[in-house]
């Protein structure tokens, strides 16, 4: 049990700090959907001439192939410095770049890993659909093989950023008569192909960068497909081998700068009895609760990590820090509300990130699996419980 | 960094889980509704004999060298098997005697040929510990206890079980438990250990935490085995939601003390000024697993959990005597707010 870095991890974090110093960008990243993305793609370009792009990602695909000790500490120091988030990025940099690096061919690889590090395409994720929710596998959109192509007909939902994605990770039905889970392909699909209707979404927090996706009779080449046809299920597996806990620092570290923040809050706010919110014994306690669980969000996501490099396989901790820190960061922001008072109904005050934040809040326990569906695989995966 | 127990510290922790589920298994604690001492002298002395008191003394000290997280591991297992506080006491006490050079104790309460009742200040009196001792006291298991330990936020002091007045013994919430009441009035401590020495204290706060720990492991671990047995409806009743999701959500307390209590023990050792920061939110979080836990063990065992013929009880009732001991989750939750934040 130790919480030690060796001399040369010190030496890489002075590195990663100095770098993100100087060249991190000086403007914050602009709400606008298309200047978002050209934010997002100029910053990748960044990265990847500094020589950070692709921190996880083998060597030999262009990545930086960094042991889990350098991606913790390269993410932690990014965190600290407040550089952008991933964003856009995050589906080409995570899921899609990953699973192409597993079980893609030569051709998809040569083709589609460099422009990702590179900072010239966004991808996005076709997996939802409008009755396949948290039951991902029963989903419908239909391939049918015609020659060298499949046409997909159906459609996806909750695709984040579609609208700005050059390319995306499709789930398709390729055979109907399989068992629910054996009929499914992974495949490649350009976003500009023909055939495809992309409508935003307007979420309850104000964003609409979640979208639903339409296909009829969409083209998509066979030599598209990833890790083989019927095998998408697997190749959705597979970003995972990629996981080695290392993903919760970043949240990790904006919940605890969140939690200290609104105690910053706290002891500047005063309530409507004249009193300042810390002084308010019901407040002090859940600031405090909030305060202690965010602590150990931060043992627990090193402790996960210290359990993946002892044995290369990534355990429950991924549903069990998800599940924690999602709901944290919601008690963290409805506690927010208390705190500002009759001012959570400015959105444009000077504390509207609050209330603001308590909106976005909701989607943290439903998106990439519900809490529900968490507890689900807690309860089987990890307790043995019977389905 | 590597937040796992190594391969010495895992090995304490599988000797003392077989060693307790052997010597001092939870089934015979069933029987004993009388609030009797259920462990003797002689109990003490076969724990002693395992060097276990001392784990976490130096070998100037006659210890064995270890450090906190060994204790820390070993208090984890002891709560588990619901031993008594009392041996939190002994364990405490030989940190006391060392620091004081009180030496014809320590090696005496090392060998547990002392035994030690833990004190427990009560709010009805102004309580001082120093050179001399004030206050009304719970004291757990002094019916045939030499010395009492008593520790505060300013220090730890051990003094005469004769030297306390008024003796009352009290029915205790936990039949296991022998529970009595005494007041000290200007009565001289054996010897003194101030804080700037040595935080006693919070170290018995985070062993306690790790006792809560075990409670909390041992009640998910019965509720999942019971889940998958017990079978309504034609099914397993852990097949349902609403009992898998119960233990998903004990499961996670589990996790998230047990990464506290690992974190906790590194900076506390190495008086890190995380080290309160952490010990603060580790017992608050300790405090609400064990007896979130317990409680829900209950409710997953249905009627039966109910009755005394069952050990989750026992579980239950331990859960609230811990958690009043070396601070209750107030206290701690105060203290934590009012310390800076880690960097």
């Amino acid at each position: 049990m130790n919480l030690d870095f060796t001399p040369q991890q010190m030496q890489f974090r002075e590195q990663v700090r100095d770098w993100l110093e100087t060249n991190k960008p000086a403007q914050a990243r602009p709400a606008d959907g298309a200047e978002g993305r050209a934010f997002d793609l100029a910053w990748q370009k960044t990265l990847y001439a500094g020589g950070w792009a692709g921190i996880n990602w083998p060597r030999e695909y262009g990545g930086q192939g960094f042991d889990t000790f350098q991606q913790l500490i390269f993410l932690m120091e990014y965190a600290q410095s407040r550089a952008p988030g991933d964003h856009y990025r995050f589906n080409g940099l995570n899921l899609a770049g990953p699973t192409i690096i597993a079980c893609g061919d030569e051709e998809q690889k040569a083709t589609h890993l460099p422009p990702i590090l590179k900072g010239e395409v966004i991808w996005c994720q076709g997996f939802s659909e409008p009755s396949a929710g948290s039951d991902l596998a029963s989903l419908k959109t239909r391939a049918v093989i015609d020659g060298d192509d499949m046409i997909v007909t159906g459609s996806k939902i909750w695709t984040s950023w579609a609208r700005f994605a050059d390319w995306q990770q499709l789930l398709v039905r390729t055979d109907p008569d399989a068992a629910k889970h054996a009929g499914i392909s992974w495949v490649i699909n350009r976003m500009d192909n023909p055939g495809m209707e992309i409508r935003p979404i307007r979420d309850m927090a104000g964003g609409s960068d979640l979208h639903e996706v339409f296909y009829d009779k969409v083209r998509i080449p066979l030599k598209n497909i990833v890790g083989g046809i019927n095998n998408g299920w697997r190749v959705s597996m597979a970003q995972l081998s990629f996981e080695r806990g290392t993903a919760f620092m970043p949240s990790q570290i904006e919940t605890q700068k969140t939690i200290e923040e609104l105690i910053e809050l706290a002891r500047n706010t005063t309530l409507e009895d004249g009193r300042l919110a810390i002084e308010d014994d019901h407040i002090a306690y859940e600031l405090a609760k909030l305060r202690a669980e965010t602590r150990s969000l931060l043992a627990m996501t090193l402790l996960g990590i210290s359990r993946n490099e002892r044995t290369g396989i990534p355990g429950p901790e991924g549903s069990m820090l998800k599940l924690f820190q999602s709901e944290l960061y919601k008690r963290i922001t409805a506690l927010a509300l208390e705190i500002v008072g009759s001012d959570r109904a400015r959105l444009s005050s000077l504390t509207g990130r609050w209330p603001q934040a308590f909106l976005g809040s909701f989607a943290n326990t439903l998106g990439g699996g519900t809490s529900e569906v968490m507890r689900n695989i807690i309860g089987e995966r990890y307790l043995g419980l019977p389905k | 960094m590597d937040l796992l127990p190594t391969e010495e510290q895992q090995q304490i922790i599988d000797t003392a889980a077989n060693f307790l589920t052997h010597e001092f298994p939870v089934k015979n604690l069933i029987k004993l509704t009388d609030n009797k001492t259920q462990f003797t002298r002689a109990h003490l002395q076969h724990l002693a004999s395992m060097g276990w008191i001392g784990i976490g003394l130096p070998e100037d000290y006659y210890g064995v060298g270890c450090g906190l997280a060994e204790e820390a591991l070993l208090f984890v297992e002891l709560g588990r098997n619901l031993m008594p506080p009392s041996v939190l006491a002994s364990v405490l006490a030989a940190h006391v005697a060392a620091q004081s050079g009180t030496t014809e104790y320590l090696r005496r309460i090392l060998e547990g040929e002392v035994k030690i009742a833990l004190a427990s200040a009560r709010p009805a009196l102004p309580l001082h510990i120093g050179a001399s001792i004030d206050g009304e006291f719970l004291l757990y298991e002094a019916e045939d206890a030499d010395l009492v330990l008593v520790a505060d936020q300013g220090g730890a002091a051990l003094l005469l079980l004769s030297s306390l007045e008024c003796m009352q013994t009290e029915k205790c919430i936990d039949s296991t438990l022998h529970l009595s009441r005494r007041f000290a009035t200007a009565t001289p401590a054996l010897c003194f250990v101030p804080v700037e020495k040595e935080n006693i204290f919070l170290r018995g706060a985070l062993l306690i935490s790790a006792m809560l720990l075990g409670i909390a492991e041992a009640t998910l671990e019965r509720s999942v085995n019971y889940a998958r047995e017990r079978e309504q409806f034609g099914k397993p009743i852990g097949s349902f939601q609403a009992i898998k999701h119960y233990c998903a959500e004990m499961a996670i307390r589990c996790e998230s003390v047990r990464a506290m209590l690992y974190h906790a023990s590194i900076t506390l050792q190495a008086q890190s000024s995380a080290g309160p920061f952490d010990t603060f939110s580790l017992k608050a979080l300790a405090i609400d697993a064990a007896q979130s836990n317990a409680n829900t063990a209950v409710q997953i065992h249905g009627g039966m959990g109910y009755t005394q013929e069952m050990d989750i009880h026992l579980f239950v009732k331990r859960a609230q005597v811990l958690g009043t001991l070396f601070g209750s989750e107030r206290f701690h939750l105060k203290k934590l707010l009012a310390e800076r934040a880690p960097d």
